[in-house]
């Protein structure tokens, strides 16, 4: 049976009304609909995930939800990596938006979500020309994997600047991974601080970047 | 209480005993490479051996990570020996054991009991430049463990290579999902 956000808690408690005021208040800025497609495996991680994100979407007529379970329609498990549940994308009317959050994105990974959100929605703050002329000049398909703690502030801002750059340059995909909640993930790379942000599969980069350190990093693969 | 984070190795000169032979030890040794500076009580005791031999067990590790292990005891070079004579597990051990018996690396460090003759247990991590860049100091009970010591010298190597932007990743299996916080809300 197909899964559907109304068999799910429509508020969280991880949003307390504070959090709730400052996102309904960035979340008034959104010029376009947006979409959050989540597929939710049969954990605890993924039902509190459905509330979280059943909660945020209540917060902007712009917002909508849709649920899926894996091997539910193959293209979005491979869009989003149904490996790695629970995991949410970002859609737009025109289609996939490339930022994935595999995770409960709460602590320090809220900003990112709701960059994320502001982003596809058409009301993200402007970059400048050099910025977007870097992001311009990555040439080659490049999926970005970073994983974090939901506490590291360095984290936080290192997946801010991935969505931005996946949203701006199409060959780019950036997901966002607590990696808490993937030991195997965690093994295979070795993974003991954090960000640790995989590249392609293969390359592993260790540390917090700026917007120009991570198109750099980008460019040159 | 002032700390001892970043104060630099002074002019030393004490004898080592390293597997069956001894010679002198200088702050040059500990130059160029990262040096761990292990302080126990004395020899002939129990503890002692059993940290030892810890850190024996773990050497690989240590030498992985580009550091030597110096311990250092109140007694002379030759009770080193004569302590790996009687004892199987220190003849093993593959590292310098520095012999203090002035006190003088002991007072270097804060850590002597001068009454008693005796160091605390006590570790120092040296960068290649010879400054400490952590340290903890146990009273005389309280053992320590290698393998957290290794996870300590793996940190610091890191932080050294790569600047402080990253977090420590302790996770525990099971932990509650963070209640989330929008104080990077400037950036949006």
């Amino acid at each position: 049976m197909p899964l559907q956000p109304k068999n799910y808690p429509g508020k969280s408690p991880l949003i307390a009304p504070e959090l709730e005021s400052q996102l309904g208040q960035l979340l008034a800025k959104l010029e376009a609909p947006v979409t959050l497609v989540c597929l939710l495996g049969e954990d605890g991680k993924s039902a509190e995930m459905a509330a979280f994100v059943n909660h945020i979407a209540g917060l902007s007529p712009q917002l909508s939800c849709k649920f899926l379970a894996p091997g539910e329609d193959p293209d979005t498990d491979e869009a989003l990596d149904a490996s790695l549940l629970p995991a949410t994308g970002v859609y737009t009317e025109a289609g996939f938006g490339r930022m994935v959050f595999h995770g409960v994105p709460g602590g320090k990974e809220i900003t990112g979500f709701a960059g994320a959100l502001l982003n596809a929605g058409g009301a993200a703050k402007p970059l400048d020309k050099p910025t977007l002329k870097d992001i311009a000049k990555i040439r080659k398909p490049v999926d970005i994997r970073v994983c974090v703690s939901l506490a590291c502030h360095h984290c936080a801002q290192l997946v801010m600047s991935a969505q931005r750059v996946a949203w701006e340059n199409p060959l780019v995909t950036a997901h966002m991974i607590d990696a808490n909640l993937y030991p195997e993930l965690v093994k295979r790379y070795q993974i003991q601080r954090v960000p640790l942000t995989v590249l392609n599969g293969d390359k592993t980069v260790p540390g917090g970047k700026t917007m120009a350190e991570l198109t750099t990093l980008l460019a040159k693969l | 209480m002032a700390h001892m984070i970043n104060k630099e190795l002074e002019p030393f000169s004490v004898m080592g005993y390293r597997c069956g032979d001894s010679r002198p030890y200088t702050q040059e040794d500990l130059l160029g490479h990262w040096s761990v500076l292990f302080f126990y009580p004395a020899d002939f005791t129990f503890v002692c051996p059993t940290e030892l031999k810890d850190l024996s067990e773990q050497y690989e590790g240590f030498q992985a990570e580009d550091c030597e292990i110096y311990s250092v005891s109140e007694d002379t070079h030759f009770v080193h020996k004569a302590w790996a004579d009687a004892s199987d597990t220190i003849k093993a051990i593959p590292f310098p054991m520095l012999a203090d018996p002035a006190g003088v690396l002991a007072r270097q460090f804060g850590v002597l009991l001068e009454e008693e003759g005796q160091a605390l247990r006590a570790t120092f991590l040296l960068n290649p430049q010879g400054r400490i860049v952590l340290y903890e100091i146990h009273d005389l009970g309280i053992g320590r463990s290698a393998q957290e010591l290794l996870r300590k010298l793996q940190a610091a190597r890191f932080v050294a290579e790569h600047g402080d932007q990253v977090c420590p990743a302790h996770w525990h299996p099971g932990e509650e999902t963070l209640t989330p916080s929008l104080d990077l809300v400037g950036l949006l």
